[in-house]
């Protein structure tokens, strides 16, 4: 006999108390504490310069805040599995240097070919980490390395001016009804469609296992080599997305346009809640915590803060955001 | 990253005249580095003969200074499993002050050789933060580097200040390129970090226990060694390392500039790791890291006297960091093994 | 039990120690000592509770009640470490040497003494202090040999010599424990082994702890026998029948009804399984069958090989030779995806490293195996789900708040159940290779347990148990097969009513 009061009794009425217990669990599951971070941001922010809240600036940060944050989701994918991707803001870069030049000759076409490309790039990152079994910031290391030569040859010094086939991409950076930015609905969009799709599909749990326990989770007959090939896949289709996006912002890409955006996206998967080692955290979360990093950003300048704080500062949240963090269970020996 | 795995392959060698046998023995000597390196030799003999030069060597000698003081310091870090990704950083930081506290054309510091003592502190009080992150806040340190790396390159852009800050004071520059016996101070400072590192890693405690440690680091526990102790060492080790080459490095150019460590990550990394200091740690050492860099240098140099763009060079160094890291771990594989 | 009037005084011991973990008593107010110069050897099969003294021996472990006793006094170790600095060494059976680095420093590691001095090591003076160790233990041991350059029986030896190191630390003499030394050596290395063990015994006291009746007879001076959780007998070895002692270690049988022996059911007259000379990691030529709706036990102890066989039936080990059948099909793994899709499901022995992902919920470690089963197309029907994850907590009376629960608060007996959920939500699965299924569950859980394996052994699934112990073995199985040393040595059918003798089955395991 179920009652809709949640009751003290256990098992019986298990039902409804996980009811009760549930729907604050589930907040902080869903990751409640780095959006109350966000708004507490927002508003003090707003307190030093009012003008930081007018309609017009905040469409301006979600705006800038898209590529960090694309960058950002396909690192999520990675961490989640307990490993790391540290080339893929060289690949941004990559991607919209070779976009920079496709777009005029192959027009809108060079979009989802270099988004393919991107995406097969770093699956080929995950293969040689997960066949050779060589951690994967080593082979991401070096992959950064070859992504940025590779830039760099193809650019030179140079950054390259998009202007045949630009209205490809142009759109992306228009204000719908003049204030509400596409760039951002774009990225909300997706970042909604895969935290369904995580939800949804198997896979989504299947990602996290590996990143708790992958020895239990291939021994339940989970194809975690493939699993985790396909996040890399993941995190390089996002970072030429970021490129797409840089390309639509500014117009013109470079061998190192993306570059700076490494630490920052890193940060973001942090802040948002997503653990390092693994298994824990979304891609919502990552969102905000990429939004974090934006007002955290245009913030710093509003106070006036020197920039060349900035990388201290991303170092620092970093450190100390995993410290406080880290599961003290999971840990055995860290090197 | 994990300590090393404990292997019982039994060993068909019967434990005599240990000296010469392990000599021989793949571990004790970069067998394969040693072998890509005359590979690379007999390759340029015939691509450009200038490369055995001894003008050529002697620059191969002071391009391989800076690097070489770098792995030496990172070499105590992979031992026991860890990495620094934070070399480059570190360097502007120590290199940025090194030039505002020698004469320069910014402020009234005159420090002359101080100002390399408190770089190398720099250094050390970076890796210092990073030790302590990995052993007590217990963050990986391939994340905690990369944030100490930013932290460095913070403090070099605020040292910065906008406008590079150019060293005046002629002798210490001077020390840094004036041969002495043929080869700048540069040089021989190198030689010197290589010997006493060397040194510490086969007569010292710390030394000896940071192979304990990347053997086995719960037998290591087990037997009372103070582990979280010897990783903080080991990182300031290479904290003080990194400082130093960042000073240098700086002596090099004469004058303050945040990108002074570029490029110098690539090159550390993929020659400790080919020298046979393999990542998961407790093989290999000071001596096999620093082959492993000769190694590296030579192969940069080579590119160079063979017309290879310097954009093609960083792609090729990257690729052979990846190269270098799956054969030396390609034996260590199993199924169901996790490596992340 | 009497403790027989001494003539040299113990040195070591434990005094009324019990011990308990979750829902089971491992210990139950043992007392016993080893003397000096002595060698005392522990028997006791699977469960007996030898690990768990073993751990409180050498201070891995604390008891719950009672004292451990060092030369009168009682101690308390805060660790390992503790136990080492006080002269109390075991000399493990997965080696606790260092491979990289050379003999001298695994056995004075810590313990340099004047060897290293302000930090500098003198390597002269610390490889003649471990050499004056290593030729106690054995001519031909070099104290400058890198560790992983020994055959595996000379690092054995290795370890001997740091346990007896260790001993000077206290400038008594040490207390040597050795777990199950001879599992791994070779015919000739085990007789090294006995004659290091006599002439330790002239400079040490000795635990020995083996499976191998004939090793521990041969060279303890007295040995304890340990059942449930309780050292049942003390006996001379010079003057005891093998015989007696095995019918000490077995005792009496458990109550019929714990085991749901009505419920056993003839399997059906279809092969299901059938394995032909099959090697790969410990185990070599093993041949065996089972049919449908048949349970075969696999007994045997430590390094049988038993445990070997369930991974790579599995996938989860390569094989080197031999092949694998299924229902007339042949099989081939590389991973144990594969296994799954063939109908095979696997529950390992260390749970919660292997077998559950702790920091997930219930439901999603239920359905981690065989998500199809809980959905429509390529998406997850939470309806679907919640009914299915429901049923199967109440069939398995799995006691939790909610599906939603992490896997991490329950109890280890619920914690197996959902496992064991996670393959049944299969309906097409066929064989179930069950690695000590109950080790670690309450009473009651193992009851359910086992109630559940007739359930499905009666419907038609055929499983492989490899079993904690005897009683369970023989009465949960309809053919128990016995391993040794990586090979088969013996079979024995085994019906309600008329089961095989233990001590005859014990008799292939060791």
């Amino acid at each position: 006999m179920t009652s809709l009061l949640p009751s003290r009794k256990s098992r019986a009425t298990g039902a409804d108390q996980s009811a009760e217990a549930g729907v604050l669990r589930r907040l902080q599951d869903a990751g409640v504490a780095p959006f109350v971070v966000l708004l507490v941001l927002v508003a003090v922010i707003g307190l030093v310069d009012g003008r930081f809240l007018t309609p017009r600036s905040l469409a301006s940060l979600l705006e800038q805040s898209t590529p960090l944050a694309l960058l950002a989701i396909g690192q999520c994918l990675v961490v989640l599995t307990g490993r790391i991707d540290l080339s893929n803001a060289a690949l941004a870069s990559l991607a919209g240097v070779l976009l920079a030049q496709f777009l005029g000759p192959l027009g809108v076409v060079a979009v989802p070919l270099v988004l393919l490309g991107g995406a097969l790039a770093s699956a080929l990152a995950g293969w040689i980490h997960v066949t050779a079994q060589v951690p994967s910031f080593v082979v991401t290391l070096g992959a950064l390395g070859v992504w940025s030569g590779a830039s760099l040859v193809l650019a030179q010094s140079d950054t390259i001016l998009v202007t045949d086939g630009y209205q490809y991409v142009e759109w992306i950076f228009t204000r719908w009804s003049r204030v509400v930015p596409v760039s951002f609905l774009l990225v909300l969009a997706v970042t909604l469609v895969l935290m369904w799709a995580m939800r949804g599909l198997p896979a989504g749990r299947q990602l996290k296992a590996i990143g708790l326990n992958e020895r239990a989770a291939a021994y339940s007959g989970i194809r975690t080599q493939a699993m985790v090939i396909l996040a890399f896949a993941g995190s390089g289709l996002f970072a030429a997305a970021a490129a797409v996006f840089q390309i639509a912002q500014l117009q013109s890409a470079g061998a190192s346009t993306s570059a700076s955006l490494l630490l920052p996206a890193i940060a973001a998967v942090i802040i948002g809640g997503t653990a390092i080692s693994g298994g824990v955290g979304g891609v919502g979360r990552t969102l905000i915590g990429a939004l974090i990093i934006s007002v955290l950003r245009v913030g710093l300048d509003i106070v006036g803060v020197d920039s060349a704080v900035q990388p201290i500062l991303y170092g620092l949240i970093v450190i100390l955001a995993i410290a406080a963090t880290v599961d003290r269970r999971r840990t055995l020996v860290v090197a | 990253m994990s300590a090393a795995p404990t292997t019982t392959t039994p060993a068909p060698a019967k434990p005599q005249s240990h000296r010469l046998h392990d000599l021989v023995h793949a571990e004790k000597v970069p067998v394969p580095a040693l072998a890509v390196l005359i590979l690379i030799t007999l390759v340029m003999l015939l691509v450009n003969p200038s490369f055995l030069s001894l003008g050529n060597l002697s620059t191969l000698a002071v391009q391989s200074a800076v690097p070489v003081v770098l792995a030496v310091g990172l070499t105590f870090v992979v031992l026991m499993g860890g990495i620094d990704l934070s070399l480059e950083g570190v360097m502007a930081a120590s290199g940025m002050a090194t030039a505002v506290l020698l004469l320069n054309d910014r402020n009234g510091f005159d420090l002359g050789l101080w100002a390399v003592a408190v770089a190398v502190a720099v250094g050390a009080a970076l890796g210092a933060l990073s030790g302590f992150s990995v052993a007590f806040l217990r963050v990986p340190s391939f994340i905690v580097t990369i944030g100490t790396w930013q932290i460095g390159l913070g403090i070099a852009l605020l040292l910065f200040a906008g406008k590079p800050p150019r060293i005046q004071d002629a002798g210490f520059l001077r020390l840094a390129v004036n041969p002495v016996f043929g080869l700048p101070l540069l040089v021989w400072t190198a030689v010197a970090v290589v010997l006493i590192g060397a040194w510490i890693q086969h007569y010292s405690r710390f030394g000896r226990y940071v192979m304990v440690v990347g053997g086995g680091e719960d037998i290591a526990r087990l037997s009372g060694i103070p582990v979280r102790r010897i990783r903080v060492y080991g990182f300031i080790v290479s904290g003080f390392c990194a400082g130093l080459a960042g000073a240098l490095a700086t002596a090099r150019t004469g004058v303050g500039d945040v990108g002074i460590g570029t490029g110098q990550l690539f090159i550390t990394i993929a020659g400790v790791v080919i020298g046979g200091t393999v990542l998961t740690g407790g093989r290999g050492g000071v001596l096999h890291s620093v082959v492993g860099v000769i190694v590296m240098v030579a192969l940069a140099n080579g590119m160079v006297l063979a017309g290879v763009s310097s954009f093609i060079q960083q792609a090729v160094l990257g690729a052979i960091v990846v190269a270098a890291a799956v054969t030396t771990m390609w034996r260590l594989r199993a199924r169901l093994r996790v490596v992340k | 039990m009497t403790m027989t009037s001494t003539q040299t005084p113990a040195v070591f011991g434990l005094r009324n120690v019990s011990k308990s973990f979750p829902g089971v008593k491992a210990l139950k107010e043992v007392t016993l000592e080893v003397r000096e110069h002595e060698v005392v050897g522990l028997i006791g099969e699977n469960g007996a509770g030898k690990s768990t003294l073993l751990k409180i021996l050498s201070g891995v472990q604390r008891p719950d009640t009672g004292d451990v006793v060092l030369r009168d006094q009682p101690v308390s170790f805060g660790g390992v470490a503790d136990a080492v600095r006080e002269g109390v060494a075991m000399v493990y059976q997965e080696q606790s040497l260092l491979p990289n680095v050379t003999v001298a420093e695994n056995v004075l590691l810590g313990n340099e003494g004047d060897a290293v001095r302000g930090g500098v090591y003198r390597w002269g003076a610390l490889r003649e202090r471990a050499q004056r160790y290593l030729d106690v233990v054995g001519t031909g041991l070099d104290a400058g040999a890198t560790t992983e350059s020994l055959p595996f029986a000379q690092r054995q030896m290795v370890e001997v010599a740091k346990a007896l190191a260790s001993g000077e630390r206290t400038h008594h003499e040490p207390v040597i424990l050795l777990d199950e030394p001879t599992s791994v050596l070779e015919h000739d290395e085990i007789e090294k082994l006995f004659e290091i063990v006599r002439e330790l015994r002239q400079r040490a006291s000795v635990v020995f702890v083996s499976h191998r009746m004939n090793e521990v007879l041969a060279v303890c001076d007295r040995v304890y026998v340990m059942r449930d959780g309780a050292v049942v007998a003390e006996r001379n070895p010079k003057t005891v029948a093998e015989h007696e002692l095995y019918e000490l270690m077995v005792g009496e049988d458990r109550a019929e009804g714990f085991y749901h022996e009505e419920g056993q059911v003839d399997p059906q007259p279809q092969t299901r399984l059938e394995i032909s000379e099959l090697s790969g990691g410990h185990f070599h030529d093993v041949s065996l069958s089972v049919a449908k709706g048949e349970v075969v036990a696999l007994m045997g102890v430590q390094e049988s090989g038993r445990e070997d066989l369930g991974r790579a039936l599995f996938g989860a080990l390569p094989l080197r030779s031999g092949t694998i059948t299924l229902d007339g099909a042949p099989l081939r793994f590389g991973m144990p995806t594969q296994a799954v899709r063939d109908g095979i499901g696997y529950i390992p022995s260390e749970r919660k490293i292997d077998g559950a992902v702790l920091g997930m919920s219930v439901n999603d470690n239920m359905t981690l195996a065989h998500p199809d089963q809980v959905s429509r197309g390529p998406f997850i029907d939470p309806v679907k789900e919640r009914s299915t994850v429901r049923d199967w907590l109440d069939r398995l009376k799995v006691k939790t708040p909610s599906a939603a629960t992490l896997m991490r608060t329950l109890s280890g007996g619920n914690q197996q159940k959902v496992v064991l959920a996670k393959w049944l939500l299969d309906p097409d699965l066929r064989l179930l290779v069950l690695d000590t299924p109950t080790r670690g569950l309450d009473i009651g859980a193992k009851a359910d347990v086992y109630r559940l394996i007739r359930e499905l052994a009666a419907k038609g699934l055929s499983v492989l148990l490899i079993a904690d112990t005897l009683d369970e073995g023989i009465a949960m199985s309809h053919r128990v097969i016995t391993m040794k040393d990586g090979r088969i040595t013996g079979e024995f059918a085994s019906h309600p009513g008329n089961r095989p003798d233990k001590t005859d089955v014990l008799a292939r395991m060791v």
